[in-house]
């Protein structure tokens, strides 16, 4: 952010609200930041100032008429590139939705950013069709960790989580079917949310999986994640997976504290699956709340592999019919898996689709005790663009995949997570940030706002600005 | 039996309580009269006053001077049974009210427009 | 599956569905079948009863 610029989204509409600052400035200082430090990151694919310079001055406009203004106004921000923007087309990371129209309107959760006084500055980069967890984007090139930009973003919301990371803007939006929140907000440092499945509307929301596309937030800090949050949600007729549940106002329950609430660390398939940095990071998160006790999910790895079959099938029956017509214009990363996946048998599909049912009520059974669950966001910090493979505890492990082994899991049944930022000091690796997830039960995002809230409050979390 | 402490119809009797909270601490006289659930059976003994039915409940709120109602809450213990009844116990202190601590017990029932309170009991015992 | 097996189950499972895979493109695609039937395998070993219904729910 331009020194002109709070970091905090609320600090921003505060002083939007007080005068202290117009819209417009505020949209002109985001847009400069861009310009002076995308190049380095590569998060933008499209900078939407118009919109963005429209968007303010009408924030502006009410302002000076005396109305009273809504709880983001003026607020910069932007989204991964498979949200519908109206007047642009939504590429989704690839090469071959060129070809599709412009969106003819905003997507939902755009249209409620709209309403709170957020002002679109751009869209982000990602894997294509949300397929990855790295950011290694062959069409529009990598997105690169603002840390250390030799290394991955993350993925599949790498820009979204990059932009935030870098201080271009302190809001973004991002979609995670099988991490690709949770993932990047670890790598880069930064807060994410990925609330229970059908929480949010997807509608204009380019799909991957649509048994296990979920959208939410990246933010600098809990206070601006909860308000975002709390401005995201609302019942919308366009999405069918949506569940027909009440707006709760969050905000408030972060002063709360956490006294009540019954926290583990989620033990076995996490702990095995966590290189050291990882494992740091957990205990630094357990040590800050004096968590002793761990719980089992079982055949989390079952559940891991069962979330993998399902993504191949729908994932790939969604572009067969370009994977016929046009093969060679998909990422060529993916290209080949992409059609694999396109062969799995049904019996596979339906087997996996009745694990998550069997999972789902196994891991139910440990929230008859317990509120929050502990785990790692991602086994190890981020690797370096380009990496074929990482080291987890002395086994090569493919890269691209298993960035994911950690989220998988959760997200296979739906349950909300906030990833919080843990600074691991690394003397081989120098300082990369890692993430820890704050797993709550379907509905509870309020429990885990709340722990995130109060290891925040105790600086054993913090975002971490990339100094640029 | 009603499953006690479901997460999601506890999570919701959080906030739900913690936006009485705040309201109370603000005076925000329309979230305090959204809360009581409307209805000639809701009943509210505060400290000084008996107070029957949703009327009375509004009338007494909206007479009295909107200064000293901040106070801190402790030991606070909510408590669902089922997905549509909850108690919500607290204590509290207020610095207007040194050398005492205050009590309210609250019960609330899930309406279709959300969790209402439909009894309420607030009380003061010398604090030591 | 032996490799043979697999490469013949992913031509003819293509020709059901009418895709076309490249020359080039296939070494790649029986890889990464070979790769998921590997962790299918975990999901698909494991015993599930007849009360144990999909995830998915359809609420018309």
């Amino acid at each position: 952010m331009s020194e002109a610029l709070p970091e905090s989204a609320l600090d921003i509409a505060a002083a939007v609200k007080s005068g202290a600052l117009t819209a417009v400035a505020a949209a002109e200082a985001a847009l400069a930041c861009i310009a002076a430090r995308d190049g380095k990151i590569n998060a933008f694919t499209e900078v939407t100032r118009e919109r963005a310079l429209r968007e303010a001055a009408a924030i502006d406009t009410r302002r000076a008429r005396g109305e009273a203004l809504p709880v983001l106004a003026g607020v910069p921000y932007a989204v991964k590139n498979l949200f519908d923007i109206e007047g642009i087309t939504t590429l989704a990371g690839s090469k071959i939705n060129r070809d599709l129209r412009p969106a003819a309107a905003d997507c939902a959760l755009v249209e409620r950013m709209h309403a709170a006084g957020g002002v679109l500055v751009g869209a982000l980069n990602m894997d294509e069709y949300a397929f990855g967890f790295t950011t290694e984007n062959t069409h529009y090139g990598a997105t690169r960790n603002p840390h250390d930009p030799t290394r991955i973003a993350g993925g599949s919301s790498g820009g979204s989580a990059a932009a935030v990371a870098s201080g271009m803007v302190p809001l973004t939006l991002g979609t995670d079917t099988n991490g690709s929140i949770r993932v990047p907000a670890s790598l880069n440092g930064i807060f994410g949310l990925k609330p229970t499945y059908g929480r949010l509307s997807r509608r204009g929301v380019f799909p991957f999986v649509h048994s296990l596309d979920h959208v939410g937030p990246f933010a600098r800090s809990v206070a601006d994640l909860a308000a975002v949050y709390e401005a995201l949600q609302g019942l919308d007729a366009g999405d069918p997976a949506q569940a027909k549940k009440p707006v709760k106002p969050v905000s408030m329950c972060l002063a709360a504290g956490m006294k009540d609430l019954r926290l583990a660390r989620a033990g076995g398939y996490f702990l095995e699956h966590a290189g050291p940095d990882a494992r740091a990071a957990v205990e630094i998160v357990t040590r800050a709340l004096g968590v002793s006790r761990d719980v089992v999910l079982p055949e989390a790895a079952r559940a891991r592999a069962a979330a993998f079959v399902i993504t191949a099938t729908e994932g790939s029956q969604l572009h067969l019919a370009n994977l016929k017509s046009r093969p060679d214009d998909f990422e060529p990363l993916i290209r080949d898996r992409f059609i694999a996946n396109a062969l799995t048998p049904a019996a596979w599909y339906a087997q996996a689709q009745r694990l998550r049912r069997w999972f789902y009520a196994e891991v139910m059974k440990v929230f008859a005790d317990t509120d929050i669950i502990i785990a790692a966001a991602t086994p190890v910090s981020a690797t370096t663009i380009g990496a074929e493979t990482f080291d987890l505890n002395g086994v090569q492990v493919p890269a691209r995949p298993s960035m994911g082994l950690l989220t998988q899991p959760i997200s296979f049944i739906g349950l909300p997570v906030v990833t919080v930022p843990v600074v691991v000091a690394n003397a081989r690796e120098g300082k990369m940030p890692l993430g820890v997830q704050l797993i709550a039960a379907p509905w509870c995002e309020t429990h885990a706002l709340r722990v995130a809230a109060e290891l925040e409050r105790q600086g054993s979390v913090k975002s971490l600005l990339a100094q640029l | 039996m009603a499953e006690i402490n479901l997460p999601e119809p506890k999570a919701e009797m959080e906030i739900a309580f913690m936006r009485y909270e705040k309201a109370l601490n603000e005076n925000d006289l329309a979230v305090l009269d959204e809360l009581f659930m409307d209805s000639p059976l809701t009943i509210r003994y505060g400290i000084g006053e008996n107070l029957y039915g949703k009327d009375e409940i509004r009338g007494f709120r909206t007479g009295r001077p909107a200064v000293g109602l901040a106070r801190s809450i402790n030991r606070t213990v909510i408590t669902t049974y089922g997905r549509d009844f909850a108690t919500a116990m607290t204590l509290f202190a207020r610095e207007t009210v040194p050398g005492k601590i205050g009590r309210q017990s609250q019960t609330w029932l899930r309406t279709p427009q959300g969790w209402r309170v439909v009894a309420a009991h607030v009380s003061l015992i010398n604090a030591n | 599956m032996t490799s043979d097996e697999t490469e013949r189950y992913v031509l003819a499972a293509a020709a059901a569905l009418e895709l076309p895979i490249a020359p080039a493109h296939l070494p790649g695609v029986i890889l990464n079948f070979e790769r998921l039937a590997a962790i299918a395998a975990t999901v698909n070993e494991f015993t599930l009863g007849p009360a144990d219904e999909p995830g998915p729910r359809w609420e018309p």
